[in-house]
């Protein structure tokens, strides 16, 4: 496992901050504010968000601040770093072209000419680009998992085998999962198991129904998507 | 357009196009008490208002008269298809570059002698947008666009869809902010899942996802980002935008299509292109006849601003595209049907403006330059047509005072300002203006 884990960018560390991670007490826990170096720019696309879970926890019972919405700018480096290096990428011919690059003056990126200041509206725009890109993201995402060493995996990390349907190995990779995109500490003692309980369904109904051979796959596609539109990835 | 070229640059019946029945039914449904339509027209550049709506006779100002008018016509030096004097419209007079409008005269209004007090493009722009004096160069108050959106509600898939204009929200719902369309060959792709790209998401995958969104919120914060206003609008906005891709719209925005054969006729699309003033015109009138949205303020003319010898060719031929193009749009719409019945004309107010207009004199570089006086179109709904308001006076067309009521000039009345005409825009159709803290020109009141 890579150890490096603290160096993401600024904007994943006011995620962890802010992220909900809460039990139904109110209580919080998260990572502490100086666990984060924010200053250290690493390679993003071996640059590991998810923090050593031996890390001590803190409580945190309220938002500071209001939240704000990712940048398009910020949303395609997240993006990258939470997927090991992925871009949304389209080849239509002439090489990949980064799609939230060209779609950003319609989600609301200035454009210096006409347009000055980003629009940061959680929009019905941005929401529906960001369900597109999951669904194209979250396809290469699986499919390089699928075939990949278990040391190399991001998606499918706690598991021995990609193919995996033991209820502990899922609910481990989904526990990671939570840490991954949302810096969302959720201990296995049980206490925050909403969110494990639902996604793990969810794996359960997408693998269930699926055609033989790919029960994994979907199951894995199925989280992935329903992480990346989720609204923590894309307000903090 | 291709999609190779989408990525590079960034009445017809519903029932023909297999529209989601239950998407027009619920928007009949919603067509109540409110039920009224929104065009903002920006004219982007700074336009020659001697060319549209405001001109001058030729024969009476001419060189022997320029030193004492300071107005210079000019329109023999437009192309041979402009007429070389103005143009009798019925009730008023309007420029030779005033295209098909012209013929439309009895259902618009043209006000004069708006003082922009600015000579700033960004300045007047932002001005006649929000209907505030902008703070140096920053815009003060939302979009009037969107403050009409805000108040007529979230009813439509896009409530507000802007193309080529700048938008704000500054104090009203995110809703009512504009979903800015980058070109108009884009909204097709837009509108489809996955940008009508092969998806290998297999359908159980979808059906899970669409189960696991229904039973249960994202992640059950009590706090958090998760648990904000801002994600519950997020959260709408994520299920809006799935029934916008389930409801086939994208096929009322695929212009080259056989199904649209008749839009691209009324618009000229083959001949001018889509990335035009008409096919802008003819993105705007889908918009709204298709129930995607209730408010569009987009570009009708663009690259105006033309300081040099390209005044004479370019300004002229682009000003004429926007005006005709502005024509074909409100014949379309005075020839479709509402959802809850009547001609969407019968509901729609319009508007157009520019930043500012041209001096009236040719500059040493055979073009014109920015001008502190402006004209205004406004139509539709709630307004009265076939008048002129205002007036620009006849020493260098300085902004005449006008009597508010009356809509005449009267040097004991008011310098007409872009908040007067705002004002009016949203009273027209029963809005709330008060947020402009001004006054409308009632003689433009129906």
């Amino acid at each position: 496992m890579n150890t490096t884990h603290h160096a993401a960018p600024l904007f994943l560390g006011l995620v962890t901050l802010l992220s909900c991670g809460e039990d139904r007490s109110g209580t919080k826990t998260e990572r502490p504010e100086a666990e984060i170096d924010v200053g250290r720019q690493a390679d993003r696309a071996t640059a590991d968000p998810t923090p050593d879970a031996a890390l001590p926890v803190v409580v945190q019972s309220t938002l500071s601040r209001a939240p704000g919405r990712m940048t398009v700018d910020q949303l395609r480096r997240s993006i990258e770093i939470i997927t090991g290096g992925l871009a949304w990428e389209e080849d239509f011919g002439d090489g990949p072209t980064d799609m939230l690059e060209v779609l950003a003056p319609t989600i609301g990126a200035p454009d210096y000419l006409l347009v000055t200041e980003e629009n940061l509206e959680p929009s019905l725009i941005i929401a529906k680009f960001l369900h597109d890109a999951s669904h194209r993201l979250c396809v290469r995402w699986v499919e390089n998992e699928s075939v990949a060493p278990p040391e190399r995996r991001t998606l499918v990390r706690h598991a021995a085998a990609f193919e995996s349907r033991e209820e502990a190995d899922i609910k481990a990779g989904l526990r990671a999962l939570q840490l991954r995109f949302f810096a969302r500490y959720l201990p296995e003692d049980g206490a925050e198991d909403g969110p494990i309980s639902a996604l793990y369904g969810l794996f359960l109904n997408a693998s269930s129904t699926s055609t033989p051979g790919r029960e994994a796959k979907d199951g894995w596609l199925a989280v992935c998507i329903a992480h990346m539109t989720d609204p923590e990835l894309l307000l903090y | 357009m291709k999609r190779r070229d989408f990525l590079r640059t960034a009445g017809i019946s519903a029932a023909a196009f297999g529209l989601s029945q239950s998407l027009l039914g619920r928007l009949a449904l919603a067509a109540g008490e409110q039920d009224h339509y929104f065009l903002v027209c920006y004219f982007e550049g700074g336009w020659d208002h001697l060319l549209g709506l405001d001109p001058r006779d030729p024969s009476v100002f001419n060189a022997a008269s320029l030193r004492d008018t300071g107005i210079e016509p000019a329109y023999e030096r437009l192309p041979p298809q402009f007429s070389r004097s103005t143009i009798d419209a019925g009730p008023f007079t309007l420029g030779p570059c005033i295209g098909e409008l012209a013929e439309l005269a009895n259902d618009f209004s043209v006000v004069r002698g708006i003082n922009m007090a600015t000579l700033t493009h960004e300045v007047g722009r932002r001005y006649f947008i929000t209907g505030k004096a902008p703070s140096g160069l920053q815009a003060r108050g939302s979009s009037i666009a969107t403050v009409c959106c805000a108040q007529l509600g979230a009813d439509r898939p896009v409530p507000h869809l802007g193309h080529r204009i700048e938008n704000y929200n500054i104090d009203q719902p995110a809703f009512a902010g504009a979903m800015s369309v980058a070109a108009v060959d884009h909204m097709q792709y837009i509108l489809q899942e996955d940008l009508g790209l092969p998806t290998d998401v297999p359908a159980n995958v979808k059906g899970a996802l669409g189960s696991y969104w229904r039973e249960r919120p994202d992640c059950e914060p009590a706090n958090g980002a998760g648990a904000t206003r801002l994600a519950e609008i997020y959260r709408e906005n994520r299920t809006r935008a799935r029934q916008v891709v389930t409801s086939q719209l994208h096929r009322r925005f695929q212009f080259n299509s056989p199904d649209l054969a008749p839009v691209r006729a009324h618009y000229g699309l083959d001949a001018a292109g889509l990335e035009s003033a008409y096919g802008r015109a003819a993105l705007a009138s889908q918009a709204l006849k298709t129930g995607l949205s209730r408010v569009v303020s987009f570009a009708g003319a663009t690259e105006l601003d033309t300081h040099d010898q390209t005044w004479a060719n370019d300004h002229s031929t682009r000003l004429e595209a926007g005006f005709s193009a502005l024509a074909r749009l409100i014949r379309d719409l005075q020839m479709s049907e509402a959802p809850g019945g009547g001609s969407l004309w019968s509901k729609t107010t319009l508007i157009a403006f520019s930043e500012f207009g041209r001096t009236p004199r040719i500059n040493d570089r055979q073009g014109r330059d920015h001008h502190l006086g402006n004209c205004a179109l406004l139509a539709g709904a709630g307004i009265r047509g076939g008048q002129v308001i205002g007036r620009s006076n006849d020493r260098a067309m300085g902004p005449e005072l006008v009597d508010l009521a009356t809509g005449r000039p009267d040097e004991a009345g008011k310098s007409l300002q872009p908040e007067h005409i705002m004002t009016t825009y949203l009273q027209a159709a029963g809005l709330d203006a008060s947020s402009l803290r001004s006054e409308p020109v009632l003689s433009l009141l129906a």
